[in-house]
């Protein structure tokens, strides 16, 4: 049946209402048939045999009537002239006429030889009658008796004519049985016909509209099915229904959209997610949406990446002023970009700064303290390098004032060692101690120079002085100038070699600098590590954003197509309901015939019961013509002589009311059974009328199929809003793309951290700073006393 | 139609014997029943013949007046069961009585009261005017003393008033063949004087 199914839907639907329409009119059109043949039965009944039993009885009536006017001729003489002149002429032209009208009638071989016998035997009694007339006006009343008596030729005449209208009217109602016989035979097998074909229809109608309802439900259902697996995501079914309707097509598409969406756009997302950029799709057409948002995924992902490996390069070179260019990403990709872009920034400006302040410190250029604002670890190492301009400022103030005052001999003076720290008041309290040991000894040494300059070589330094130290050295220089002047040269060794230490220290803090530099740049090159982890994790939010809007608006674009041939579907099954109703018209129209031709039955029927009452006012007469005969007889009997005639009489009317009543129980019979006839037409007439109905029920049927259509139809449509509520559910991959940025913020706290960790650096770094300072102190006292002393030998 | 047809074909049965003594009641017969009644050898008896359930009767002519059709009867109270009431025939106040009950009859379920016949009884053997009811009213029959059966009458009881059975010949019509049939003669006087209407008028 696979021809059904490549037929288009509206092609399917009228074929099968038409062979619906076809068995319809074939039921009707075989009982109006039989209808038609029962009716001629019916009409050769009436035409052929009702009337003529009709006329018959007519004629026994007449003739009756005839026979009774002889005896009132007779016994009456007053009445003869009446009876001879109107009465008989009367009665003998309608027994004429009756009969004529009877041979005219379609006549049986019995028939017309008891016709026969009716013709020969009414003439003869004719004349015998007319002969008892004669006799009769004679006064003879001999021959009159004799003519009644019996066996003669006049009751001879008269018994075989009354016989033979007998046998007419028997063989008439014998013909009537048969033509009812045959018409009940008829109606029987012309029902049977209309049972079968009827059930046959019926059967043929249900199966086909069965048929053609699953041929239509059941591909759509198996298409709903495909388009809630393909909500849900599965992407592997086919529905591959080999057919060429409108269904078939839509199966074809959904599969083809289906491949697509498989091999094409997930498999290149795939693709995507496992690294390969590489990816090459063709847009199909100009209006295709999902290729061209592919590409260009792959397109921003490629350049995000591009930019991303220079800058890491960049910053593990230390180019730390190297930059992407934002404006050529967009969105997220353009944040992130600028991003990492305004991390380099932030790092790179306070670290120039501080490498150009340890830079000037360490070349003696004490810079002004640092004015701008920097924010969190990056102002320590503000605040700890503007402290150590501080401390140094003190610290060659100091220098300065006592090194003014030793130039200017005002050895008193003395800096506040207070107001250093550390190292730095150590220094000063060095210096101060100096100046203590020293301004003794150089008292003693201006009294003894001062004796020297008197003259005075033999002055010495006195015994109760304590010469510690190299102020010995000093008594003694004095005591012997060039042994002091070899050890003050002794002392400046010494003090050169304390010098060569502390460059030694000095070398020392600056490889410990380096090394602090050197932690700075790895911290940075994991800061770009983790700017290219934060990177990944938004390529999957942007992925995962992407998936959802195309998968939404796929199901959207679907289930506005499902939603115009659930349309298609309603116009369809609406054409097919009006012309069932159109049909169901044309089912009304027959039940009005044939209730017509019930009408027609139930007149003939009400005529047949109008017979029925003439004929029982018929018997009731019969019964007190009767009555009135046996009194008559009673009287006459009673009367003895006196009634002897008038006993023959009553006897005579007796006979007369017993034969009228017999002849009247005849037509009661015949009527009895043409009632039944007319009571089997009108049972016919029914069970056409329940044919039609039962055609009309299974009309009913149909219209009910249609509506179970409409009803598939409207689940078809509940099923596509299951679609759009599935694509409800793709909401949740919003919150994936959530997740996604709560990783990035964890990423960007690393890149912090990692950012306090090079502010530790930095400090580390301004401590060596502050030990090189310290040397340089101790390198500059070193050369303070070295001066002072050669400046002592020179005084 | 029910009403015509349970009279219909009793008539029948008594069709051929109405047809056959049409000629039997010519003239001349009845001239000489009526003269040799007293005076012939030859006795012949004049009767009405009536039926009672499936049973055909017989009462003397003389005995009757007239035979009229069934009117509504009025019922009297504390009487016989056998007295049905009384009827206004022209003016005259009739006493009806149930022959089928006065006889023990079984009544048949199909028997209408409607198509029942009344046989006025002639005044001359009753006191008051007095009517039987009875199925139905055959015939006015002639028939031959010799065709009456009184001895099989004498073994019967008394009070049924048998006085003999006719033998009637009857021709069938199919088989061409004689046959008789017999109808029950009995005495209405008799009948009448067990009641207080008969012995009423014996004693007038």
């Amino acid at each position: 049946m696979s021809f059904i199914d490549d037929m288009k839907i509206g092609k399917k639907l009228i074929g099968g209402f038409l062979i619906m329409v076809i068995i319809l009119v074939a039921v009707a059109a075989v009982g109006y048939i039989n209808m038609g043949v029962l009716d001629a039965g019916d009409t050769a009944l009436y035409e052929d045999r009702t009337v003529p039993i009709g006329q018959l009885g007519n004629v026994d009536a007449d003739f009756q009537h005839i026979r009774a006017e002889a005896y009132r001729y007779i016994y009456v003489p007053a009445s003869r002239e009446t009876i001879k002149g109107t009465t008989l002429p009367e009665l003998r032209a309608n027994i004429r006429k009756n009969m004529d009208a009877y041979h005219a009638t379609d006549l049986t071989t019995a028939e017309e030889k008891v016709l026969a016998d009716f013709d020969m035997n009414y003439a003869a009694f004719s004349t015998q009658y007319d002969a008892l007339i004669a006799a009769a006006d004679k006064n003879d009343m001999k021959s009159v008796d004799a003519a009644l008596s019996a066996d003669s030729p006049l009751i001879t005449a008269r018994t075989a004519t009354v016989k033979a209208l007998d046998d007419m009217i028997t063989i008439n109602i014998d013909e009537a049985k048969k033509i009812a016989d045959a018409n009940t035979a008829l109606y029987n097998s012309s029902s049977m016909m209309m049972i079968i074909a009827t059930i046959v229809g019926v059967i043929i109608a249900i199966a086909l509209a069965l048929y053609l309802s699953r041929s239509i439900t059941r591909p759509l259902d198996q298409a709903v099915k495909n388009l809630q697996e393909m909500g849900n995501g599965h992407l592997g079914n086919r529905l591959k229904l080999n057919r060429k309707d409108e269904i078939g097509e839509m199966a074809a598409t959904m599969d083809q959209f289906s491949e697509d969406l498989q091999v094409q756009v997930v498999g290149t997302m795939k693709k995507i997610a496992a690294g390969d950029l590489t990816a090459n799709v063709k847009a199909k057409d100009s209006q295709d949406e999902i290729t061209p948002a592919l590409i260009q995924m792959t397109d921003a992902i490629n350049r995000l990446v591009a930019d991303a490996g220079v800058l890491s390069k960049a910053a593990v070179e230390g180019k730390l002023d190297t930059r992407a260019d934002a404006s050529k990403h967009q969105g997220d990709y353009r944040k992130v970009v600028e991003g990492v872009n305004a991390m380099l920034d932030a790092v790179i400006g306070p670290l120039n700064v501080a490498a150009e302040y340890v830079d000037r410190i360490s070349k003696g250029d004490i810079p002004a303290k640092i004015t701008d604002q920097y924010h969190g670890d990056f102002n320590e190492i503000k605040n700890n390098l503007n402290n150590c301009i501080d401390n140094l400022n003190a610290l060659v103030a100091d220098a300065g004032v006592l090194s003014n005052a030793a130039v200017e001999g005002k050895l008193d003076t003395r800096a506040d060692a207070s107001k250093h720290q550390g190292d730095y008041r150590k220094v000063v309290e060095g210096v101060n101690d100096t100046l203590d040991a020293v301004i003794g000894p150089v008292n003693e040494t201006m009294k003894i120079c001062n004796k020297y300059a008197a003259g005075d070589f033999t002055a010495r330094w006195p015994s109760g002085l304590t010469t510690p130290g190299d102020f010995q050295k000093l008594k003694e220089a004095l005591d012997n100038i060039g042994i002091q002047v070899s050890k003050a040269l002794i002392a400046i060794n010494q003090q050169v070699t304390d010098l060569a230490a502390g460059a030694e220290e000095a070398n020392a803090s600056v490889e410990e600098v380096s090394a602090g530099a050197g932690q700075v740049a790895k911290n940075s090159s994991e800061v770009s590590v983790n700017a290219e982890k934060s990177m990944t994790g938004i390529e999957q939010v942007q992925k995962a954003m992407e998936d959802l809007s195309r998968t939404i608006q796929e199901v959207a674009t679907r289930a506005d197509g499902t939603a115009k041939l659930v349309q298609d579907t309603t116009v369809y099954s609406r054409e097919g309901m009006d012309r069932a109703k159109k049909t169901e018209i044309g089912m009304q129209g027959i039940t009005r015939s044939s209730n017509d031709v019930n009408q027609i039955i139930l007149e003939i029927k009400g005529q047949m019961d109008r017979i029925s009452e003439i004929v029982n006012l018929i018997t009731d007469l019969a019964n007190q013509t009767n009555l009135l005969a046996l009194n008559a007889a009673i009287e006459a009997a009673r009367a003895g002589d006196a009634g002897r005639g008038f006993a023959v009489v009553a006897t005579e009317v007796k006979s007369l009311a017993v034969e009228s009543r017999a002849s009247a129980d005849k037509i009661s019979e015949m009527i009895n059974s043409l009632q039944n006839q007319t009571n089997n037409a009108v049972d016919a007439v029914t069970a056409a009328n329940t044919g039609v109905k039962e055609g009309s029920a299974a009309l009913d049927e149909t219209l009910a199929s249609f509506n179970k259509i409409v009803s598939a139809i409207d689940q078809i449509s509940n099923n596509v809003s299951e679609v759009a509520a599935a694509s409800e559910e793709q909401a949740a991959s919003v919150e994936e793309v959530t997740a996604s940025i709560s990783e990035v913020n964890g990423l960007m706290q690393n890149t912090v951290k990692e950012a306090t960790d090079a502010a530790a650096a930095s400090e580390e770094s301004s401590a060596a700073i502050d030990q090189i300072s310290k040397v340089i102190g101790n390198v500059n006292t070193i050369v303070d006393k070295v001066t002072k002393e050669v400046s002592q030998f020179r005084c | 139609m029910g009403k015509s047809v349970r009279p219909a074909r009793e008539e029948e049965v008594s069709s051929p014997p109405g047809t056959t003594p049409e000629g039997e009641i010519s003239p001349g017969r009845i001239d000489r029943s009526s003269g040799g009644d007293k005076n012939s050898g030859k006795e012949l008896l004049q009767v009405v013949e009536f039926l009672l359930g499936r049973e055909r009767y017989a009462v003397d002519l003389f005995d009757v007046k007239e035979v009229v059709e069934y009117t509504t009867i009025t019922k009297l109270p504390n009487t016989a069961s056998y007295m049905r009431g009384i009827i206004d025939l022209r003016g005259e106040i009739t006493t009806i009585i149930d022959l089928k009950e006065r006889l023990r009859i079984p009544t048949g379920p199909d028997i209408d009261e409607e198509n029942c016949r009344i046989i006025v009884l002639d005044e001359k053997i009753t006191k008051a005017k007095t009517g039987i009811m009875v199925d139905d009213v055959l015939s006015v029959s002639t028939f031959d003393r010799n065709d009456i059966d009184s001895t099989s009458a004498a073994d019967v009881d008394d009070d049924s008033a048998i006085l003999g059975i006719i033998k009637k010949k009857v021709k069938e019509k199919e088989k061409e063949q004689e046959k008789n049939e017999l109808i029950i003669w009995i005495d209405v006087k008799h009948l009448l004087r067990d009641m207080d209407i008969g012995e009423g008028m014996t004693a007038a």
